[in-house]
């Protein structure tokens, strides 16, 4: 199939050529080009949440499509994540504009938990946890819990002495307790979206 | 920044995160965050570890004021900020039982570890307290044993040295007596020769005060000495009863012995208006000593005496050294010329030397020159 570039005329659509291209700048290697490509996807989700967006997603989506429009046209691009944080800057003004033209916060948009199924919420969640956890080997389990047990400065001196138990520096024991994590908030959600769905649909 | 967040002690870097993440900090600050982390990977990863730090310590209640006000219009605006924080909530209950639950062996374990330790601490410490106690005494029980060792060998040393003090002691009072013995036997003999003994060189002391024009000439001490003009015993009767005469209260000195008529005993004079001893001399004789008793034993070494006329004129005067002898109760002095004593009443006055030089007075004697 032959994909024609789009011209400036008409409105750009993201093709899998261009989106080859956006690849290929981030790494030769297809494999390693998705992992770079779903960091820096998360660097902007993460900086459009953390900027109060209120479509972090679709904010990073834009973001991702006007570099790879960009890379598509055959602008020369030096410095990708600077470039790439140049255009998310850009895209979070146009939001942030957009949002200040509707009237005022939406304060629904506070999510609040069901008082009436409150405690079944509850329930069910920390035994999708526990759950979880069972999923994990005996010393992933161990770390995990020891790693986020404490407060204050025994927490960091827990850490420490976990980081020299297991011959590791603070950092890459910070990286992999967090990824762990982020996997067992995941593993709990689709667990409890199972559950929920499984109880309301009775 | 207003407000505090409630979290762990963390550098400034991370506290620059957390206010980041709340909107806190400045446009400027803001942007250096952002490059940073869109460059740098750890940068990154630290940003999401600030995050989930934020998480928990809003699910633990540990913000307040607007750090939680910004916290919620934040991330609780969205779906996935209320599924975070749920997820930290039922998180940490999980983490605190599985300590209280499944990990309650091990805890006990660890606790049992940190018992022992502490036990094992203490032992430590007590027995090395009990160690240096027990060096410590033990030294000062070797010390005591090799100090009462000495003792006992100083106090041996101490009563040998002071047996042999002893014993030089007697050994000096042997030889003391002897000595005097010696010395008698001497007096005796020069006495029987009637030679000057070394006393006589006092004569050369002897000062005439009354006739400073005397000269020396062969009646000297000296050539008396050699030639002695006195009359030699037995004394005749004549002579005797010319001593016996001078009785009525007046003491006579004879000479000492028989073998001895140029030396008178004098007997020291306990009153003032003692009567004189009376002196019978011969007119043949050139020279006379006196033999003096003493108030105790001799003491001094050095003498001195003057005789002086009962008006106080002082007729002449003699000095010398005196090898004493123990318990030395009598005292000769040198020759003394007889022209200076012509007939008449005299006092002599015996001085000894003290250790500083000084004479001091021990006696005077009365007598009366008659021919």
């Amino acid at each position: 199939m032959t994909l024609t570039k789009a011209s400036p005329k008409h409105e750009w659509v993201l093709t899998q050529e261009a989106f080859d291209q956006f690849l290929n700048v981030l790494d030769r290697d297809r494999e390693k080009a998705g992992e770079k490509y779903e960091y820096i996807r998360l660097k902007l989700l993460k900086y459009f949440q953390w900027r109060g967006s209120d479509v972090p997603d679709i904010d990073a989506d834009e973001t991702i499509n006007r570099v790879t429009r960009r890379i598509d046209e055959g602008q020369k691009v030096y410095n990708l994540k600077g470039y790439i944080y140049g255009v998310a800057k850009l895209v979070h003004a146009e939001s942030l504009k957009r949002r200040h033209q509707r009237q005022g916060l939406d304060e629904g948009s506070l999510f609040e938990l069901s008082p009436t199924d409150g405690d079944l919420v509850t329930t069910q969640y920390q035994d999708c946890l526990e759950c979880c956890l069972r999923q994990l080997s005996n010393e992933e389990r161990e770390v995990l819990t020891e790693y986020y047990r404490y407060e204050k400065i025994e927490k960091i001196n827990c850490r420490k002495r976990l980081a020299a138990k297991l011959g590791v520096s603070l950092n890459t024991l910070r990286v992999k307790m967090h990824r762990q994590r982020l996997n067992l908030e995941e593993c709990v959600e689709k667990c409890f979206d199972r559950e929920r769905d499984g109880s309301f649909g009775n | 920044m207003k407000g505090t967040v409630r979290l762990a002690t963390r550098p400034k870097s991370e506290t620059t995160r957390i206010e980041y993440l709340l909107g806190l900090d400045r446009e400027s600050d803001r942007e250096s965050i952002e490059l940073e982390y869109f460059e740098d990977d750890d940068a990154f990863q630290e940003m999401l570890a600030a995050e989930e730090e934020l998480i928990d310590a809003y699910a633990r209640g540990q913000l307040g004021g607007e750090e939680r006000q910004r916290f919620e219009e934040r991330f609780l605006v969205l779906q996935q900020g209320s599924d975070r924080v749920r997820f930290a909530r039922a998180f940490r209950d999980a983490v605190v039982d599985a300590e209280v639950l499944e990990t309650r062996p091990s805890a006990k374990l660890s606790g049992i570890f940190k018992l022992q330790g502490i036990r094992w601490t203490r032992a430590v410490a007590t027995a090395s307290v009990v160690i240096v106690v027990v060096t410590v005494l033990s030294w000062l029980l070797l010390d005591h044993r090799r100090m009462s060792n000495e003792l006992r060998s100083v106090r041996d040393e101490s009563a040998e040295l002071r047996k042999e003090t002893e014993e030089l002691k007697r050994t000096a009072d042997v030889e003391r007596t002897r000595a005097a013995d010696i010395t008698d036997q001497l007096e005796y003999l020069v006495a029987q020769s009637d030679k000057p003994t070394k006393r006589e060189t006092g004569a050369s002391n002897q000062r005439r005060i009354d006739q400073p024009s005397h000269e020396v000439n062969s009646s000297s001490p000296e050539i008396a000495i050699t030639s002695p003009k006195t009359a030699q015993l037995p004394l005749s009767a004549t002579k005797m009863m010319d001593l016996l005469t001078l009785r009525s209260g007046v003491s006579v000195a004879a000479g000492v012995d028989g073998n001895a008529p140029n030396t008178f005993a004098l007997t020291r004079r306990e009153r003032s208006n003692d009567a004189p001893i009376a002196i019978g001399v011969q007119r043949d004789l050139s020279w006379i000593r006196f033999q003096l008793d003493l108030p105790s034993a001799a003491e001094h070494t050095n003498y001195y005496a003057t005789i002086k006329t009962t008006s106080g004129s002082t007729i002449t005067s003699v000095d010398w050294i005196e090898p004493l002898t123990p318990n030395q109760k009598t005292i000769d002095t040198p020759v003394i010329e007889a022209t200076n004593l012509p007939p008449g009443d005299y006092v002599l006055v015996l001085l000894g030397q003290d250790a500083d030089g000084t004479f001091v007075k021990i006696a005077d004697y009365s007598f009366k020159i008659m021919n």
